[in-house]
């Protein structure tokens, strides 16, 4: 049986097509589009790349902002579950899991079996996701790609004190002026939207083993500020922007005959 | 529903205007639930719960700072605007620091139906009545202090009234109210089953409706309800059993009851002013009645009112009581920015709901709009869909 999972996320729409066992097959695309529209195009890209029609997939969730725009999917599942699915699933001994998107940052704690214990994410503050990092690589005039490998060439860190992105800009804005180079600029955003993230690990504890996942986590000046400011290391899975798309189709598997599905799921 | 449940629910001005008009009768407003309502309803007025509005202010910000709790500012702003013209006089009690500060609000910038009567520069026919509820609500000499409080309120009220206000009358309305916690118990012991009788949303319309309309008629027709609904066997929707703790829980808050029901969970018991403790404390009607209203105002565990000790055992002691034969399988604290009563208490009964009772915790902070309401619904959906699994 084929389980597909959408991912409407606010910058990209990620698919995954998953049997039960393995993962089939996923894409991802930065779209601009309608939800709706850009999921269907998506999945049905993916499904033509994999040479399976809509019918051969028996269940499809969606998850992310726009879950509830994907006329074609029979449920929705939350962000947070279907993070913590995926990212367990990919990292089968994590017990921390860390979801960085574009507007969203979430943390989820799961027991030694796998089931979700606890969750803490950001609310109406978008300073400790990847937007504020696109913020940040107008400013220094890079692409936003290249911030994370710009950061770790930095000889030290440029201090932006504010978490606020809206303060942190005229704190990078001065910094510009005062000569800081743009390395430890870039050393001290990431360092600013990890405390963020930080935040919210520690509102639910750190348990190790840690994964990260999300579009945000291949920014690896940003894995690297959170490894050396918690001393701990964050695993970082192949694929981390289609993990909640994976965490989707999952929850599509575990749910497919309705009601509530089994607390724990391993890989 | 029951139609008028709904109704003062959902019109609350309208809905009391109306009543004032065919009766003729004294409608006061009062702020939190240990008001001594039952002094209010033997003088033959009709107690009505102050809310706000949930829109955004239009004078309340010229005088309460911007780190005051959104629903006591949006109270006076209703109160400035002209929403409580129906009023005839305002109960202040000493509870939480912004509310304790209503009495001067209301008493300076708030119009007024009636001149003040001066005697040497004392009003002594005050339109709002200010009742010293003590900071500590436990030890020897509390109780022989608060009903000499109580004591001088009724005196208040009486002078403003030019009637007297015998102990016979309020010993009739704490019948009146204690049939009314009756009837209300009852419906809450329908809702231990599964899925409840009613659901969350429902549950919560005829609390506050109670709030707002006579006891004695709120009793009547909440029994009608139901003897009616036990006999069609009618439930709610089955859902996640939920535990819900907050703040002020008016109109505007209460769309987190819509929030949770949509995510596929049930509010089934609670630890709110406009919920349990409305009704889980009765007077003793083998008291003197001023006895027993003290007594039920001192033993009401508001988040606002600690005992001797920093760590607020009542306040827990309250939560054993009403999460017991529910199975409640989360618990989510809605609690509104600057609410520094709900606030300081959090940590603490966060851990106690997960070592004690091992129930999950949800922690919304709320800023009494129905726009921060919407943006909650995705925790509260990821919240739920972890206890389904």
């Amino acid at each position: 049986m084929l389980y597909g999972g959408i991912d409407v996320g606010a910058q990209s729409v990620k698919a995954v097509i998953f049997d039960g066992k393995k993962i089939i097959g996923n894409k991802s695309s930065v779209t601009e589009k309608e939800a709706n529209v850009a999921a269907e195009e998506v999945f049905e890209d993916l499904l033509a790349d994999l040479q399976y029609r809509a019918q051969d997939v028996d269940k499809v969730f969606a998850t992310g902002c726009g879950a509830g725009d994907v006329s074609f999917a029979d449920k929705k599942s939350s962000e947070q579950i279907c993070a913590a699915r995926g990212g367990r699933w990919l990292v089968p001994t994590a017990r921390t899991v860390v979801d960085l998107g574009a507007e969203g940052c979430r943390v989820m704690k799961l027991g030694p079996n796998g089931a979700i214990e606890d969750f803490a994410n950001n609310a109406k503050c978008a300073s400790g996701t990847g937007s504020s990092i696109e913020l940040g690589a107008v400013y220094l005039k890079v692409p936003v790609d290249q911030m994370g490998p710009l950061s770790l060439t930095a000889d030290g860190v440029a201090e932006i004190s504010s978490t606020c992105a809206v303060f942190a800009e005229s704190v990078i804005i001065s910094h510009i002026h005062n000569g800081e180079s743009r390395e430890r600029i870039a050393a001290g955003i990431h360092r600013a939207v990890a405390s963020r993230v930080i935040e919210l690990i520690g509102r639910i504890g750190l348990v190790e083993d840690v994964v990260i996942v999300g579009g945000a986590a291949m920014n690896s000046g940003l894995v690297k500020a959170l490894e050396e400011m918690t001393g701990v290391s964050f695993q970082l899975p192949e694929n981390p922007r289609t993990a909640i798309a994976l965490g989707a189709a999952i929850q599509a598997s575990l749910k497919k005959d309705g009601g509530r599905s089994r607390k724990t799921f391993n890989r | 529903m029951e139609k008028t449940f709904a109704r003062y629910a959902a019109d609350r001005h309208d809905s009391v205007r109306k009543w004032k008009q065919e009766t003729g009768k004294k409608v006061y407003g009062y702020f939190c639930c240990m008001t001594p309502e039952e002094i209010l309803y033997a003088a033959d007025i009709l107690p009505v719960r102050i809310t706000g509005t949930g829109e955004p202010l239009e004078h309340a910000d010229a005088y309460i700072q911007s780190n005051a709790c959104a629903f006591a500012r949006s109270c006076l702003d209703a109160g400035l605007r002209g929403h409580y013209d129906y009023l005839d006089g305002v109960v202040v009690p000493n509870s939480c620091d912004i509310i304790f500060s209503m009495e001067y609000f209301w008493r300076t910038l708030v119009p007024r139906p009636t001149k003040p009567a001066l005697i040497a520069g004392v009003d002594i026919k005050p339109y709002v009545h200010y009742i010293n509820y003590p900071e500590k609500i436990t030890g020897r000499e509390v109780l022989p202090y608060y009903l000499e409080v109580l004591k001088g309120f009724k005196q208040e009220l009486e002078r403003s009234l030019n009637r007297s206000i015998p102990d016979v009358d309020i010993e009739r309305a704490i019948s009146v109210y204690n049939e009314d916690k009756v009837q209300i118990r009852r419906m809450y012991e329908m809702r231990r089953s599964d899925p409840p009788a009613l659901s969350g949303y429902d549950a919560w319309q005829i609390v506050y409706a109670g709030l707002l309309m006579p006891k004695d008629e709120h009793a009547a027709l909440l029994k009608d309800y139901l003897d009616d609904l036990r006999s069609d066997g009618q439930t709610a929707p089955e859902g996640v059993r939920i535990y819900l703790s907050g703040s002020a829980m008016d109109l505007v808050n209460a769309g987190i009851y819509k929030i949770i029901e949509d995510s596929g969970g049930q509010v089934v018991s609670d630890d709110l002013c406009v919920g349990t403790r409305a009704f889980w404390y009765h007077l003793k009607q083998d008291l003197p009645p001023l006895e027993a209203i003290a007594r039920r105002s001192l033993g009401t565990a508001c988040p606002r009112s600690t005992v001797t000790t920093a760590i607020p055992e009542n306040r827990w002691a309250h939560i054993v009581n009403t999460t017991q034969n529910f199975n409640i399988e989360g618990a989510i604290f809605y609690v509104l920015k600057c609410c520094d009563a709900r606030l300081s208490e959090f940590p603490h009964l966060r851990d106690k709901f997960k070592e004690e009772l091992g129930i999950p915790v949800l922690f919304l902070e709320g800023d009494y709009t129905s726009e921060g309401l919407e943006q909650m619904r995705g925790r509260v959906e990821a919240f739920i869909e972890m206890i389904e699994g």
